[in-house]
């Protein structure tokens, strides 16, 4: 009887380690590794059809880093003053009600709200100035001073970091070690299907 | 008296939690439109919850300058530059990230030291979910008087404790918080968040599937049996100063009285004394008993 009722604790507790320990740790590893795939990386430039393509928000350069901090408080979004800040949905897997940024909808201005607000400092506190979201590419055969349709200078005005200058004709010139990717430009862009466009970094 | 003072002050903090829930967005975002005059900011007007806004704002009912300093959710609330986070949300990204701010980490200590001191009374007092599982209970309790027969299945009440353990194993190997996904307070927030701002709902499946799991197969499940965050806080909370005790003079539990036992929404017979660390303090059973048996007690009085 005694032994018996031992042997029954040794299996009950077995079955709570499996239940509590190795399961939940095998199901992590198999997550991590098979279920956080990386973002296709598409050429922002080589699409045939423009669709804006997603960025982090400022602070959040390391990814990993970031989703293991993050946990889905929407304050970013709250506080975001040009409600710039998106979420994924549920088809994104672990990675849903994580924020995003679509900056050829609407773009991010650097005024680090979110960096600031970020209670887990999943958004590392940066300058302004530091931040890595991405790079802008300009299009030389849809931009409309390239193409001699006029006088545009539309990104040159709007560039928070001063990043692009402007050329002869007023041609945009971009400065890569200065944009930050932050795809202020992309939004205010004119032409149908925006001549300058950001790749995610 | 006591009664009523403990039923509408429970209802009316849980409604404030909802009310806040509801208006916080809208008025974040009613600021940052009135900050950036000229610049379109989606279709702010476009939902119900927006017009009553407005229309509160204009009556009086709502001052737009007291409420711009808060911000968030019960899951993380920022006052002014104060932050309050739920205890699961830090104990989870600890888990998983490791290495944290040690703000967010004081962050915890309001509700924590109300779990110590009081038990499980966020489950009950202030979560916005439970209000809402309350309510799908109600309508069951209704259709069950009226005649409707129902499915109801147990389970074992230390499920929702390996659940816990489960998802910080899991946050730590995985290296993103596991409850976050789907923790019912945290997605209700969530999802009028995103209304309000006119983004696409995402994770109210989730709700609606745990109602439904409710309503017809096993009542108040998710709260007894699944929620992690009521496991912390049951864990949390086994040696509370307060509880419900029962005075055996008035008590007529030898006669067969189960008033309590039916309202009460974990599933305790409070005269038992079976509801150490799982009760949420709720005082349903004070409200319903009869013979004003049942009471709150300091627990190290006895």
């Amino acid at each position: 009887m005694k032994k018996e009722s031992r042997r029954e604790f040794i299996r009950g507790a077995i079955n709570k380690l499996i239940l509590a320990g190795v399961a939940p740790s095998a199901a992590g590893m198999i997550v991590r590794n098979y279920f956080m795939v990386p973002d296709k990386k598409i050429n922002p430039v080589a699409m045939t059809y423009y669709q804006p393509i997603p960025v982090m928000l400022p602070g959040a350069e390391n990814k990993e880093e970031f989703l293991s901090r993050c946990i889905r408080c929407f304050l970013c979004g709250e506080v975001c003053p040009r409600s710039a800040v998106r979420f994924y949905g549920k088809e994104e897997g672990m990675r849903a009600g994580t924020p995003y940024i679509l900056p050829g909808a609407k773009g991010c201005d650097l005024c680090m709200d979110c960096v600031k607000v970020c209670p887990t400092g999943a958004l590392c506190d940066v300058e302004p100035e530091k931040v890595n979201m991405g790079k802008a590419r300009i299009i030389e055969n849809m931009c409309l001073p390239f193409i001699d349709r006029g006088y545009c200078g539309a990104c040159i005005v709007i560039c928070p970091v001063h990043a692009i200058e402007q050329g002869f004709k007023l041609r945009p010139k971009l400065d890569e070690k200065k944009c930050v990717g932050c795809g202020i430009c992309e939004e205010i862009c004119p032409v149908d299907g925006k001549a300058i466009r950001v790749t995610p970094a | 008296m006591k009664k009523i003072i403990l039923s509408v002050s429970r209802r009316g903090i849980q409604l404030t939690v909802i009310f806040f829930l509801i208006v916080l967005p809208l008025n974040s975002l009613e600021v940052s439109i009135r900050s950036q005059v000229g610049s379109d900011i989606g279709n702010f007007d476009s939902n119900c919850l927006s017009r009553l806004y407005h229309s509160a704002v204009e009556n009086g009912w709502i001052s737009e300058e007291k409420l711009a300093g808060i911000k968030g959710s019960l899951w993380s609330l920022d006052i002014k530059g104060y932050r309050i986070s739920e205890p699961l949300a830090v104990v989870e990204a600890f888990a998983s990230a490791v290495k944290l701010p040690a703000i967010f980490l004081f962050s915890a200590i309001p509700f924590l030291l109300l779990t110590l001191l009081m038990g499980r009374v966020f489950c009950s007092w202030l979560c916005p979910a439970n209000l809402i599982f309350e309510i799908v209970q109600m309508l069951r309790v209704f259709f069950e008087r009226i005649g409707v027969k129902f499915k109801k299945i147990t389970f074992s009440y230390d499920l929702k404790y390996y659940l816990l353990a489960f998802g910080i194993v899991f946050s730590f190997f995985a290296g993103v918080p596991f409850f976050s996904v789907f923790y019912p307070p945290l997605l209700l927030s969530n999802e009028v968040f995103l209304y309000v701002y006119s983004l696409p709902v995402t994770g109210l499946t989730i709700i609606l599937g745990i109602i439904i799991f409710e309503f017809f197969i096993s009542p108040r499940s998710w709260c007894r049996y699944f929620c992690p965050g009521g496991a912390l806080y049951s864990f949390l909370g086994k040696y509370r100063l307060i509880g419900v005790s029962a005075d055996k003079n008035l008590c007529t539990q030898k006669e067969g009285c189960t008033v309590c036992l039916d309202s009460c929404g974990m599933g305790f017979y409070p005269p038992a004394k079976n509801h150490v660390g799982e009760c949420d303090n709720c005082g349903k059973c004070i409200i319903d008993c009869p013979k004003d048996a049942l009471n709150f007690k300091r627990k190290f009085r006895q």
